[in-house]
This record gives C-alpha cells, sequence and structure tokens, in this order.
C-alpha cells in the first residue's frame, strides 16, 4: 500500500501535436530550477539532420552545456528521445529510448540505448525529445500524461527510495486501473552516491502482472538524474497501435514488419534461441573463443564458466514472452521469479530479478572469478534496484579485485574486507555499500579513473601498473570482451565516441575467428561501416539484436554476410515506409555519419575528441603480466616468432612481453591512423573541414570549434 | 543418418565437426554449432565426434552484444 504524497507544484495543459510519418515535431523541455515546463517546435532542417533519437538528444545537449559544463552543473541536461521508427508495435525490436547527458564518468557525452515503454508513451504523447535540466531543492516525480494532455511537475515525501519498489508503486499509482498505460523512468540510492548510476525504464509485464524494467547503463546518467533530485519520471498513454506513428506508407509498413517479425519467429528458435535464452548462450561461445572476461579480463576462460551460461539460466528464466517492447519476437528480456537473496534489505524476501544478460555475466560473474548463477542474480538483483551499471559495477569491481591480490590496496584500505578473486559476499557488501554511499564502496563507485587517482595518492600504489589494467577508456569502464587477439575490436572500443562500449562496433569474430580483415584498411572499412550503422538504430528508436543475431537463412551465401544485406534493406523500407523520406540502404550510413561526426566535435567542444583520448589500457591489446603471457605461452611465442621475426631462443618472459607490447601498440597507433583517414579525420582524429561540409553540419559554432583546435 | 540444418545426411563413424564442416558450402563464417542441443565453438570442432542420429544446426556469424 502506497503511504508516499505527491504534491503537485506546477501543472500544465496541453494540445496534443498530430503524429505525422513518426514526428511529433515539438520538444518538451522541464527546467527544475524555475518549474517551467517549456514545449517548442523542432525546426525541418534539424530534423532532415539530425533524424531523431540519439541525433535530437545530442543537439538539444549541445544547446544546454558549455564547454565548460560539468556534469553536476545545473545546465547539463538528461535527453530521452525515441526516434521517428520508435513505437512500431510488431516491428522487433522497435521500442527503445535513448538517453544522453554529460557524463560523471567521462566528462563528455554519453548515450545509452534501453527498451521499456517510456519512450513511444512520451512520443505518443506529443513529444519527441524530453531535456530535463536545473535541479530541484527536493524529491520530485514529473508526469507525462497523454492521456489528459497534462503535464505535472510534482514534490514528493516518502517514496521508496529503490527503483524495484519505486516504479512499481508510481505505476500502480498513475493508473491502477490500467497500469499498462505507464512507464517509469527511475534511478536509485546506488545513482545518489556513484558516478555509474543507471536509469530504470519500465514497462507492465500484463502476463506476470507486474512491472519489468531495462536499463539504461552506460556512463551514469542515474547519476545525473539522481542529482538533479529527479525521482522518477512517468509517461502515461493508451493503446497503441501500427498506425500510431501515423505512418506515411501504412501497407509498405505492415508488409516490412511482417516479414522481419515471422523470419524472427521462424529462425531464433533454429539459431541463437534468444527469445528462451535471451543473451546467455554468449558465455560458453566466448569461453571456448578466449573472449570471455575472467579475473580482471587476465584471461579469456574458464573451466567453472559453465555453470553460468545459457544451460543453466535455461531452466532458470520464468517462462512467457519477454519483450521489452509491444509484440517484439525477439522477446530477449527474460527474468527469473521468486528469488531469494541472501544479503541486503531484501534478503530472504522472494523478488523477481530482471536479468541477467551476458554483459551482466561476463562483469559480474566470470570477471570477478564468481562462477555461481545464484550469486550473479543477486548482483544483478541489487544493482538493478540500487540503479548503477552491472557493466561499470563488474569491471571496476574486477580492478579492484587485482590490486588486492597484488597488494596494491589491503584490508587497511577496503575496511576490512577480503577482496580476492571469487569473493562473493564481499563483492555484494561492497554493492550495498555504493547504495549507501559508505566505507570503501563509495570509492569503488566513483568509477576506475577515479580509483586509480585515489589508489596512487591516498594508498601509494603504483600508477603504472594501475594504468595497464584498469580496464577504462575516456574515463568508462570497459564492456565484457577481451580483445588481445582482436586489434579491429581494439579500435571498436578505443575509438568508439563515449568510450569502450561496444555498441558502435563488434568485430572480434570477423577479425579474430574469421580474419575477414587481415589488413589495416580493412580494419579502418569495418571501423567506419559498421559504426555508423549500428549508429542508426539509435537515431531512429531501434534495438540493434533484430538485425544481426537473426539472420536469413541464405545470409552466408550474400557477398557480405556480416552485413546482414537483406536486413539492411528492410531497414531503408521501414524508415522509408513510416517517414515517407526515400531511403536506400547507403542513405542509412550517410545520416549516421553527420550525427557521429556532430557527437565527435561535441566531445572536443567539451575538452576531449583528440588522439589522445583514444587510448586503450595494456591490457586490451595485450598481455601484462608474465602470469598472463605464460598462460598463453605457445600463442605468444609463436607471433614474436612467425609474426614479428624476433629469435626468442634467449629471451626471457618479461623481453619476450616487453617486445610484444612494443609491437602491438605500434599496430594499435597504425589502426588509429587508417580509422581516421577513412572516416575523414586530420592525424589528431578531429574531422576536418571539408568532412563537416559533406556531412552538411559546418554550423558556425562547430566551425569556431575546429578552428580553435586547429583546424581550418 | 545424421540431420544437418533440417537436411539428412550419410553418417561415418569418424565423422568430427571439423570433416563435416569441410565437405559443406558457404561454412566460412560458421564458428558455432549446436550439436543436439549444446553449444559447440570452432576450437572443439576437431576433437568433437559426430555420433549416429545427431542433430546438428550450423549457426550464423556471431555478432556479439
Amino acid at each position: 500500500m502506497a503511504n508516499f504524497q505527491l504534491k503537485e507544484i506546477k501543472s500544465l495543459s496541453y494540445e496534443k501535436a498530430e503524429i505525422k510519418k513518426g514526428y511529433t515535431d515539438q520538444s518538451l523541455r522541464i527546467n527544475l530550477d524555475s518549474n517551467d515546463i517549456i514545449i517548442n517546435p523542432i525546426e525541418e532542417k534539424i530534423k532532415h539532420k539530425f533524424i531523431g533519437g540519439k541525433g535530437y538528444d545530442l543537439w538539444f545537449l549541445w544547446n544546454s552545456v558549455s564547454g565548460k559544463t560539468k556534469w553536476n552543473d545545473p545546465e547539463n541536461a538528461v535527453c530521452i528521445s525515441s526516434g521517428p521508427l520508435g513505437g512500431t508495435p510488431g516491428y522487433p525490436g522497435g521500442g527503445k529510448s535513448i538517453v544522453t547527458s554529460i557524463s560523471p564518468l567521462t566528462g563528455a557525452p554519453i548515450d545509452s540505448n534501453v527498451g521499456g515503454y517510456f519512450g513511444p508513451y512520451k512520443k505518443f504523447s506529443g513529444f519527441d525529445v524530453l531535456q530535463i535540466d536545473g535541479k530541484a531543492t527536493s524529491d520530485s516525480v514529473i508526469l507525462i500524461d497523454g492521456i489528459e494532455n497534462k503535464i505535472k511537475i510534482f514534490e514528493a515525501k516518502n517514496l521508496p527510495k529503490d527503483s524495484y519498489e519505486l516504479s512499481d508503486q508510481l505505476t500502480r499509482y498513475f493508473d491502477p486501473e490500467k497500469p499498462v498505460n505507464v512507464s517509469v523512468v527511475t534511478a536509485g540510492p546506488g545513482a545518489e552516491h556513484t558516478f555509474f548510476g543507471c536509469l530504470n525504464f519500465s514497462w507492465w509485464d500484463a502476463g506476470r502482472k507486474r512491472v519489468r524494467y531495462k536499463q539504461a547503463g552506460r556512463g551514469g546518467i542515474g547519476t545525473v538524474f539522481a542529482n538533479k533530485r529527479v525521482m522518477a519520471v512517468v509517461a502515461r498513454f493508451g493503446a497503441v497501435s501500427m498506425k500510431s506513428n501515423n505512418p506515411a506508407d501504412f501497407e509498405a509498413l505492415k508488409l516490412v514488419t511482417k516479414n522481419h517479425a515471422k523470419e524472427i519467429h521462424d529462425l531464433d528458435p533454429k539459431q541463437n534461441r534468444m527469445a528462451i535464452v535471451g543473451t546467455t548462450h554468449l558465455v560458453p561461445i566466448m569461453n571456448d573463443h578466449d573472449c570471455l572476461p575472467v579475473h580482471n579480463f587476465k584471461f579469456g576462460s574458464h573451466p567453472e564458466s559453465k555453470v553460468i551460461g545459457e544451460e543453466t539460466y535455461e531452466h532458470i528464466f520464468d517462462k512467457g514472452f519477454d519483450g521489452c517492447w509491444k509484440g517484439c519476437t525477439v522477446a530477449c528480456a527474460h527474468g527469473v521469479k521468486d528469488f531469494s537473496p541472501f544479503t541486503g534489505p531484501y534478503r530472504g524476501k522472494k523478488v523477481f530479478v530482471d536479468g541477467p544478460e551476458y554483459e551482466t555475466i561476463a562483469g559480474c560473474g566470470s570477471n570477478l572469478g564468481i562462477f555461481d548463477a545464484h550469486t550473479i542474480l543477486e548482483i544483478n538483483f541489487y544493482c538493478d534496484a540500487y540503479g548503477i551499471d552491472t557493466i561499470s559495477v563488474g569491471t571496476s569491481l574486477g580492478f579492484v579485485m587485482e590490486c588486492f591480490e597484488n597488494g596494491l590496496i589491503t584490508k587497511d584500505h577496503t575496511g576490512g574486507m577480503e577482496l580476492s578473486f571469487g569473493n562473493r559476499f564481499n563483492a555484494l557488501e561492497i554493492i550495498h555499500q555504493m547504495a549507501r554511499g559508505e566505507g570503501f564502496g563509495s570509492i569503488v563507485g566513483k568509477g576506475i579513473r577515479n580509483m586509480k587517482k585515489i589508489f596512487s595518492k591516498d594508498f601509494g600504489a603504483d600508477m603504472a601498473f594501475m594504468q595497464d589494467i584498469g580496464m577504462e577508456s575516456k574515463g568508462l569502464e570497459f564492456s565484457e570482451y577481451i580483445t588481445k587477439e582482436s586489434l579491429a575490436q581494439q579500435g571498436g572500443y578505443g575509438l568508439a565516441l563515449k568510450g569502450p562500449q561496444h555498441d558502435e562496433a563488434w568485430l572480434i569474430f570477423l577479425d579474430m575467428v574469421h580474419n575477414f580483415m587481415p589488413t589495416f584498411e580493412n580494419k579502418a572499412e569495418a571501423l567506419h561501416w559498421f559504426p555508423m550503422f549500428r549508429t542508426w538504430f539509435g537515431l531512429c528508436g531501434l534495438c540493434k539484436l533484430p538485425w544481426n543475431d537473426i539472420v536469413p537463412e541464405d545470409n552466408k551465401k550474400t557477398s557480405e554476410p556480416a552485413k546482414v544485406i537483406k536486413h539492411v534493406g528492410w531497414y531503408a523500407d521501414f524508415f522509408s515506409s513510416v517517414t515517407g523520406r526515400k531511403t536506400a540502404p547507403e542513405d542509412i550510413i550517410t545520416m549516421s555519419e553527420a550525427v557521429y561526426n556532430f557527437q565527435r566535435i561535441f566531445n572536443l567542444k567539451m575538452g576531449f575528441g583528440t588522439r589522445e583520448h583514444d587510448t586503450l589500457p595494456y591490457r586490451a591489446v595485450g598481455p601484462v603480466t608474465e602470469e598472463e603471457y605464460d598462460s598463453r605461452k605457445e600463442r605468444y611465442d609463436e607471433q614474436l616468432k612467425n609474426k614479428y621475426g624476433f629469435d626468442i631462443s634467449s629471451m626471457d618472459t618479461k623481453n619476450k612481453l616487453s617486445a610484444l607490447r612494443e609491437k602491438r601498440e605500434d599496430q594499435y597507433e597504425k589502426l588509429k591512423d587508417a580509422v581516421y583517414e577513412r572516416r575523414g579525420w586530420t592525424k589528431k582524429g578531429i574531422p576536418t573541414v571539408n568532412t563537416v561540409k559533406r556531412l552538411g553540419i559546418d554550423f558556425p559554432e562547430i566551425m569556431e570549434i575546429l578552428k580553435k583546435n586547429g583546424v581550418e | 543418418m545424421i540431420e544437418v540444418d533440417g537436411k539428412k545426411m550419410l553418417w561415418a563413424e569418424s565423422m568430427t565437426l571439423a570433416s563435416l564442416l569441410q565437405g559443406l558450402e558457404n561454412i566460412e563464417f560458421c564458428s558455432v554449432v549446436r550439436l543436439n542441443g549444446r553449444l559447440v565453438s570452432s576450437p572443439k570442432f576437431t576433437e568433437t565426434k559426430i555420433k549416429d542420429n545427431s542433430k546438428i544446426e550450423l549457426l550464423p556469424l556471431v555478432a556479439g552484444g
């Protein structure tokens, strides 16, 4: 029974904009300093250039912040947009929201792509993009009610702190008769006390009659949200159909939706079985290919990993429809019911865990030496409830554990906790401390880049070693793949605009297993095409999984199977049918390129975005320690002899490590040169004037930033 | 007999996943198969023997997260 109080402090009735061809052409701004609710039109030229979703978010964020804005300044904004195709029921992966903000971890724009119903409900309520800026003086809840056509700001008291309870209570409060009409965005106490807070986006699971949620995990957007004292943003909307986007060509939309949905329905059971196991199939596959992070990315496989993959979770997941958007046939958002945590505030209670996905299993399981499906579930549950990113949590804790095992930190620093790999109880205790903002957990919650500074300055730890093993780049913790044997994926992480997240490019198998891109030029081409194509999903409000995780049966016979050209064609048809903008597959790349380069220049505006920021910790490139080298001695010896021409007969392991490092680091720098050239950037990694002119983003402010950085 | 992607094929006693794949077309991007419901990855293709009446599905190119 809810016993919280919501006091209305501002209300605005509005006339709902008619949706035309996927757009409302309106933005909604909530300024929490003044409690102003501002509705503005979106210009046609902005729509044409930035498309929607992440493109809109970045444009509104760009206009909200200056180059000096820090993550906790009032002008930093949290922007949420779906995109013109978002909210198409039945189209696989057709209901995503994209969120951006200036990140507490990186100081630059961060973006995160998330399921749940919020983005579509917000759009159908009349707004392509939501911008929240300013800071409230007390806990606040924002309501966008597309049924009553009202926007309200409430002062909130006695709300539950954690997302698990908060999402549930607000859903039932705002539409007790039809909770399916409500989607809630929340953070949690961990978001308030760490730098890697996530946002939970909810939907009502009609089959199970409960609230479910997915996470906008990366880069600490939840931390910004909590810092603004926003407890929740709620969208309320009624029935949604394929006509809700008012598509330009309804029959064409029906056809492409039917074709793609049918293919997923027919082929997923024969391929990855994501409707049954989610992404847990990746655990044994990555393990067998030496790509599963184990012990802070030191190793790529472990014999015990067999108990934390699909064979285990398939039997634990609750059976039923698990789409995070209406009618999605991928339906991979699985969960576990009646789970009983053995620690923390929910100890002994029965809860529903949304997850785990591959990243959580790898980051919070194998990477920490925890090969226990139950503990991974518990970490998953508390990270979500507390509003913290499982990827940053797993990668940060892996770093801590390796520092502990090497004596860089001791029990004197950890509050008496033993933090060797595999210590599941203390890993959980750190997570509870993060939520409370207490103890050693409050240091871990600042992320690896900050931990390195603290461990060095306050504990006297060896900074050079920590730089090598601390799996962060640009300040963001790595997602969960070993990249030592894939130069292309080193680029996929190191050259990613927001930091090392795999959503820009995932090239490990093409490169490492199939040797599909043997030259620097081949790799550079892949590091152009794939990031551009994947960016487009974020512009349109889509999920990437239906593109290449389930593929046509004859795909292997095509000239470039990795691109899944048949699906690329369907996406072009999807875009044409909704927006009326006749689109060919190659147009998708151009649309993305404009936004991609804009984001690179946005990094530059914030003081980053140049070559020296595209660096990697050496652990992502090669073996740091003798233990690591010896674990794959045959492989590394062979490379030194046959690939690099060394006579290793008189070399000890230390010398071999050093020789290999020199070669591998040199390769990565050469890769940067090739990729920058392919992308139309200078040797410093800055888009050239010709590039921004070709893409039509040569706005005065952009030209000024380029000029300041020596590009004219 | 064995079944590969829904098609019947003759079984041989010494058959491994590696030897099976050698005789198939368009398998350059096949690094994982499902053998009687269990995932087997390419590093284990040579050592994995196929029993008679097995059902094999060739998974598409691994696409990551």
